[in-house]
C-alpha cells in the first residue's frame, strides 16, 4: 500500500508524474539508495582501515624499532627489499609454491564435495556440518595434532611409512619440500570444507528445471555439470579463485604453528606474511615490516588481476 | 539402476572418509581433554577417550571465568554476524542490482581492500580505539567487524547469478521501493548464501584472538579465545586441561553451524524464478 | 523516503544496542588513570592501580593480601597469556593505555630497557635501598648500563642444573651418584666424552637437541652478541663461536637427538628415556613431572659443567603513564620482599631472587622424589648464586634466531657448520641495519 504511494510520488522532487520523470526518479532513487547502502562499508573502512593503511605507508619510510629510535630513511627500506633481501624473495617463492600445492587441489576437491552434498543423500546435514569442522577446530588442537602427525621421531606419518611400508623415515619438518607438502596438506585440510560450503550455496541457486529439461534432451550427468553447473556458478567460482588467491598469498597461520616465526630453520615454509609478522613482532623492525606490507599488497594485486584475466579467458573460451 | 546404486554408495563412502579426516583433530581434542597431559605425548598415541574429562573441565572452570567469557563471545559473534548479514547483503544488492554511477569502481575498490595485509593494522587500530575510549569494551571488537569486503563480494557474486533483473523489474511494477525490493525479493533468494556467510562470519569471530587480545585486557570483557589462551601458564602448560576447555568452547559453535545449515535446501530458488 | 528513515533508525538502534552492551561490560575503562586526583598521597583517598601480568606467576593471592592490609589501595589485576601479555604491553607502551604496574620477562627486558622514557625510574622512589636484597646479576638485568636507571624489581629466577637419567648413565658405564657425576662431568669436554660413551653403549643421544646445549654454554659467557657499548661482537666473540662449534660437533657425531623443545616429542622423549640429560631451570621440574610421569625416580640432579646458568625470571616495572608511581612501587617493594618470595616458593615453587632466604630450611631441605630425592632446593640455590651477569642488548633475538636456525640445519639436515654460520652472520647484519 505504502509503496504504491511512493511510486506515484517520487522522492526526486515535487511530483511531475510524466513517464520520463518517473524513469528519472528511479534513476535518482537508485543513486541515492546505492550510495546509502554502500556507505556503512565506506564509513567502517575510513574509520578503521584507512588510517592504518596510511600509517604503515608513512612508517615504511623510517627505520623504526618499536620501543626504540625512529629515523627517516626515505625509500631505503624498499631499496633493501629489492636489492638485498634474499629471505624476502625466498618467502615469495615459498608462498607461490604452497599456493599451487595447497589451493588448486583444494578448489577441485571442494567443488566435488559440494556436488555430492548437493545431491539428495540421506544424512546430508551431518556431512555438511562434518566437512566444516576443520575450520571450526581450534588452532591449538590443529597444531598439536599436525605436529604429532608429522613428527620426525614419533609422527604417525613416519610410523606409517617406516613401520608399515618399510621406507625410510622422512624429516617432515626440516626438509624443504616435505615441510611444504605438510603445510599444504594442512591448508587443504582446513579450507576444503569451507570452499565446499561456498560452492554448495551457489549450486543451490541453480533452478532444478534446467537439469530436468536437459535430462529430457538426453544430456549426460557430466555434460550437465560442464554446460549447466559450471556456467551457472561462475560468479562463485570467480569468488573462490580470487579469495583463495588472496588467502593463499596471505598464508600465515598454518606455517606459523607448524614451523614457528621463521618458517623453519632453513625458512622452508616462510611465507610473505609470516616474514612480515616475524619482522614486525619478533625483530621489531616496524618500518621495514611496513615496506614489506606494501610490497605484499602490490604482489597480491598484480597476481589477483592476472588470475582474474586467466579466469575470464578460460570462461570465454568454454 | 545398479550403476546408480554403486555411485550412491561410493558417494557415501567418499563423504564419510572426508568427514572422518575432517573431524579427527576435533575428536582428538576430546581424547586429550579426557586423559592426562602426559597422555598427549604417548607413542603410539592414545586414541580412546579417558575418564578424566570432568576433572579437567572443573580445572578449567577454576582457572578462568569460562561462561562469562563464552557470553562475551556470543555477544560479539551474534552482533558481528547479524550486522554483516544485513550490511553486506544490502551493499551487495546496491552493487549488483541498482544502477548508479561509480558502482563498478566501488566494487573493484572493495575487493582490492581484501588484499591489504592486516597484521600491521593492530597498532594504529589500537591508537584509534584508545582515542575513542573503547579499549576494554566489546564495541572495540564489534565495530570494525560490522561490515566487510568479504561479505559484500560474496553476496554480490551470488546475487549476480541468482537474483534476476526480471524479478527486480516485476517488484518495481508492483510498486516496491528499493529497500522493500531488497528485503522481500532479494533476501529470500539469498538464503543459502546468507547461511554460508553466517557460518563463515560466526566461525571467524568466534575463533578470533589477535585483535581481541590486544584490546580486551580486563577479565570482564575477555572473549572465550582469550580466556582459553590464559590457561597457558608461563611455566607450565596443562595441555589436557586446555583441550578440555577448548573442546567445550567449540560445541556451541558447531550447534550454530548446524542451525545455519538448515538453510541449505536444494531447489528453493526454483519457485522464486517462476514467481 | 519512509524506507530510508526506517533503515537509518535500524542502523541507529543497532549502533545503540552495541554501545549499550559494551558499556555494560566496561567496568571502569578509565582503569589506571581513574582517580587521578587522589594521587597526592592523601592516605584517606582510594588509589586504584592497574596491574598487568602474564598467567601462572602465583602472585595474585599476595596482591589480595596487600589490599587487605592497605584499604586505600585497590589493585585491578589484568592477566594474559605470556606472549599476548607482552605484545599488548608493547602496543600500550607505544600507543598509550599502559598500566600502573607491568610484569616483564627477561626475554623482553633488554628491548624495553632501550627506551627509558617509557618507564618510571624506580630509583626515584627508593629502589636503591632494597636492591641489595637481590642477586647481583639480577640487579644488572634490572638496571640501565650505568646503573642509574632502575626499570624493575626482580621476581623469580631460573637457575639451571643438569637432570640426568640414572638408568641410562648406568648402562653407559657412567657414574650415577650426583657427587661423582659432578666430579667426572665437570667440563664440557668431559660432557662430550660422556656423551660418546652414552652413544656407543646405549645408542641414545645425550641431549634433546644441540640447540639447548648451545644456549647453556652461551649462558655461561660474560659477553654474548653485543659489547656494553652496543656494538655487534657475535662474529668476533670467541666464546660464541666455541659454543657454536661445540653444539655443531655434538649433532654431527649423533650425540644430540633431533627433538625440538616444547614439541610433543620432547615430553615423550623425557618419559621414554630417549635422551640422557636435560639441562633444566628450577621451574621446569613441574613440566617434567607432568609430562613424563613414568620416568619418576629415574632422574637425578647434578650441577651443570663449568658453572651455572639461568633461564627465565621476570621484573615488575612501573610504566611512565602511571599516575601513582609511588603507590605502585610500594606495592612492588612489598610483593617482592624476601618474606613474600619465600612464601611464593612454598606455594608455587618460583625460585626466589633474594639470596638471603636461600639458607631457609624450606629451600635447604627441599627434595624431590621425582629426582630420586635429590636436594634440588640446595642445588638451585648454589646455581643461582653462580650465575654471571651479561649484557644482552635490545636486538638479542635478531642475532640469536639465525644462529639457532643454523644449528638446527646442521642437526636436522646435515648442513655444513661453517657455511651455515656464515649465512647466519650475513642475515644478522642485514636484519640489524633495518
Amino acid at each position: 500500500m505504502e509503496s504504491r504511494i511512493e511510486q506515484n510520488r517520487p522522492a526526486a522532487g515535487p511530483g511531475q508524474a510524466t513517464a520520463q520523470s518517473k524513469w528519472r526518479s528511479q534513476k535518482f532513487r537508485d543513486h541515492l539508495s546505492g550510495y546509502l547502502y554502500v556507505s556503512p562499508f565506506l564509513i567502517v573502512f575510513a574509520l578503521f582501515t584507512l588510517f592504518p593503511v596510511l600509517w604503515s605507508m608513512y612508517i615504511s619510510l623510517f627505520s623504526w624499532k618499536l620501543m626504540g629510535s625512529k629515523t627517516f630513511i626515505g625509500l631505503q627500506n624498499y631499496v633493501w627489499l629489492f636489492t638485498d633481501d634474499p629471505l624476502f624473495w625466498k618467502s615469495v617463492g615459498n608462498t607461490f609454491s604452497m599456493w599451487l600445492m595447497g589451493t588448486i587441489p583444494q578448489l577441485f576437491l571442494a567443488l566435488f564435495i559440494a556436488t555430492l552434498l548437493n545431491a539428495n543423500l540421506k544424512g546430508k546435514r551431518f556431512f555438511q556440518v562434518g566437512v566444516i569442522v576443520p575450520n571450526v577446530t581450534s588452532l591449538v588442537a590443529v597444531a598439536v595434532v599436525f605436529i604429532s602427525i608429522f613428527g620426525a621421531n614419533y609422527g604417525l606419518m613416519n610410523y606409517f611409512t617406516s613401520e608399515v611400508l618399510g621406507f625410510e623415515k622422512i624429516n617432515w619438518q626440516a626438509s624443504y619440500w616435505h615441510a611444504q607438502i605438510a603445510v599444504s596438506v594442512m591448508v587443504i585440510w582446513r579450507w576444503t570444507g569451507y570452499n565446499a560450503l561456498i560452492y554448495l550455496a551457489a549450486l543451490q541457486s541453480i533452478p532444478q528445471e534446467l537439469y530436468e529439461a536437459s535430462t529430457i534432451d538426453g544430456a549426460s550427468k557430466f555434460k550437465q555439470f560442464l554446460y549447466i553447473t559450471i556456467p551457472m556458478i561462475r560468479p562463485a567460482i570467480i569468488f573462490t579463485i580470487i579469495l583463495s588467491t588472496i588467502g593463499g598469498m596471505q598464508l600465515f597461520v598454518e606455517p606459523l604453528i607448524f614451523a614457528g616465526n621463521t618458517g623453519g630453520q632453513a625458512n622452508q615454509v616462510l611465507t610473505m606474511v609470516l616474514y612480515l609478522y616475524d619482522t614486525a613482532f619478533a625483530k621489531n623492525s616496524f618500518g621495514y615490516a611496513s615496506a614489506i606490507a606494501w610490497m605484499l599488497f602490490v604482489i597480491i594485486m598484480l597476481f589477483s588481476l592476472f588470475n582474474l584475466y586467466l579466469t575470464r579467458k578460460i570462461n570465454s573460451t568454454t | 539402476m545398479v550403476v546408480q546404486r554403486i555411485g550412491r554408495l561410493s558417494a557415501y563412502a567418499f563423504l564419510l572418509v572426508t568427514v572422518l579426516i575432517s573431524i579427527f583433530p576435533f575428536y582428538w581434542m576430546f581424547v586429550i581433554g579426557s586423559n592426562t597431559t602426559a597422555d598427549a605425548n604417548r607413542f603410539p598415541p592414545v586414541i580412546i577417550p579417558g575418564s578424566l574429562y570432568m576433572d579437567n573441565i572443573t580445572n578449567v572452570f577454576n582457572n578462568i571465568e569460562f561462561f562469562r567469557a563464552l557470553g562475551n563471545t556470543v555477544i560479539v559473534s551474534v552482533a558481528i554476524t547479524a550486522a554483516q548479514l544485513f550490511f553486506s547483503s544490502l551493499a551487495a544488492f546496491a552493487l549488483s542490482r541498482l544502477h548508479f554511477k561509480g558502482r563498478h569502481v566501488l566494487f573493484v575498490f572493495i575487493v582490492t581492500t581484501l588484499m591489504i595485509p592486516q597484521q600491521l593494522g593492530i597498532i594504529p587500530l589500537y591508537i584509534i580505539m584508545q582515542n575513542l575510549s573503547l579499549v576494554n569494551t566489546l564495541t572495540a571488537v564489534i565495530l570494525p567487524g560490522i561490515v566487510g569486503a568479504y561479505g559484500i563480494f560474496w553476496m554480490k557474486q551470488y546475487m549476480d547469478s541468482s537474483v534476476h533483473y526480471e524479478l527486480i523489474e516485476s517488484a518495481r511494477i508492483d510498486g516496491c521501493g528499493n529497500f522493500r525490493t531488497y528485503a522481500t525479493i532479494a533476501l529470500p533468494i539469498m538464503a543459502p548464501a546468507l547461511a554460508t556467510l553466517g557460518i563463515i562470519m560466526f566461525m571467524g569471530t568466534w575463533n578470533d584472538f589477535l585483535w581481541p587480545s590486544i584490546v580486551l585486557k580486563d577479565t570482564s570483557v575477555h572473549t572465550i579465545q582469550i580466556a582459553l589462551r590464559n590457561l597457558n601458564k608461563v611455566y607450565y602448560r596443562d595441555i589436557a586441561m586446555i583441550m578440555a576447555g577448548t573442546f567445550l568452547a567449540t560445541i556451541p559453535l558447531l550447534i550454530v553451524v548446524g542451525v545455519f545449515s538448515r538453510y541449505f535446501i536444494s531447489g528453493i530458488t526454483a519457485g522464486a524464478v517462476k514467481a | 523516503m519512509m524506507r530510508k528513515l526506517t533503515l537509518l533508525a535500524m542502523a541507529a538502534i543497532l549502533a545503540f544496542a552495541m554501545a549499550a552492551c559494551s558499556s555494560g561490560n566496561t567496568g571502569s575503562n578509565s582503569s589506571g588513570n581513574g582517580g587521578g586526583n587522589a594521587a597526592d598521597g592523601k592516605s584517606g583517598e582510594t588509589v586504584e592501580l592497574t596491574m598487568w601480568m602474564f598467567t601462572g606467576t602465583g602472585l595474585e593471592p599476595f596482591v589480595e593480601q596487600y589490599q587487605k592490609d592497605h584499604p586505600n589501595i585497590k589493585v585491578k589485576i589484568q592477566q594474559q597469556e605470556y606472549a599476548d601479555h607482552h605484545n599488548g604491553l608493547v602496543t600500550a607502551l607505544e600507543a598509550g593505555g599502559a598500566p600502573d604496574i607491568a610484569l616483564v620477562e627477561i626475554g623482553y627486558m633488554d628491548r624495553f630497557k632501550a627506551d627509558e622514557s617509557k618507564f618510571h625510574n624506580l630509583a626515584d622512589f627508593g629502589a636503591n635501598d632494597i636492591m641489595g636484597d637481590y642477586l647481583e646479576w639480577k640487579k644488572v638485568q634490572a638496571s640501565s648500563q650505568d646503573q642509574n636507571f632502575i626499570f624493575g624489581i626482580p621476581t623469580d629466577v631460573g637457575p639451571m642444573a643438569m637432570m640426568y637419567r640414572t638408568d641410562l648413565f648406568e648402562q653407559a658405564g657412567l657414574p650415577t651418584d650426583p657427587a661423582q657425576v659432578a666430579q667426572e662431568i665437570s667440563t664440557w669436554d668431559a660432557f662430550m666424552e660422556a656423551a660418546k660413551k652414552m652413544k656407543s653403549a646405549t645408542g641414545k643421544p645425550m641431549v634433546d637437541t644441540s640447540l639447548s646445549t648451545y644456549e647453556v654454554i652461551k649462558g655461561q659467557l660474560t659477553n654474548h652478541y653485543f659489547d656494553s657499548d652496543g656494538n655487534l661482537i657475535a662474529e668476533t666473540n670467541p666464546g660464541i663461536k666455541k659454543a657454536y662449534d661445540y653444539a655443531a660437533a655434538l649433532s654431527m657425531e649423533g650425540l644430540s637427538g633431533k627433538i625440538a623443545q616444547w614439541s610433543p616429542e620432547w615430553g615423550a622423549g623425557m618419559n621414554n628415556g630417549d635422551f640422557a640429560v636435560q639441562m633444566a631451570p628450577a621451574w621446569m621440574m613441574g613440566f617434567m613431572k607432568a609430562n613424563a610421569p613414568d620416568s619418576k625416580g629415574k632422574w637425578n640432579v647434578a650441577p651443570m659443567p663449568e658453572g651455572s646458568g639461568n633461564w627465565g625470571g621476570s621484573f615488575l616495572t612501573v610504566p611512565q603513564e602511571s599516575k601513582h608511581p609511588a603507590e605502585a612501587f610500594a606495592l612492588i617493594k612489598w610483593l617482592l620482599a624476601p618474606e613474600q618470595q619465600l612464601a611464593l616458593f612454598k606455594s608455587n615453587n618460583n625460585f626466589p631472587s633474594t639470596p638471603s632466604i636461600y639458607e631457609d630450611p624450606a629451600i635447604q631441605n627441599y627434595t624431590d622424589e621425582f629426582f630420586s630425592g635429590a636436594p634440588v632446593g640446595k642445588i638451585y640455590a648454589e646455581a643461582a648464586k653462580k650465575v654471571v651477569p651479561v649484557y644482552y642488548g635490545p636486538d638479542y633475538t635478531i642475532v640469536n634466531t639465525p644462529i639457532t636456525n643454523a644449528l638446527t640445519e646442521v642437526e636436522r639436515n646435515g648442513g655444513d657448520p661453517e657455511a651455515e654460520w656464515q649465512k647466519a652472520m650475513d642475515q644478522i647484519k642485514r636484519d640489524l641495519r633495518r
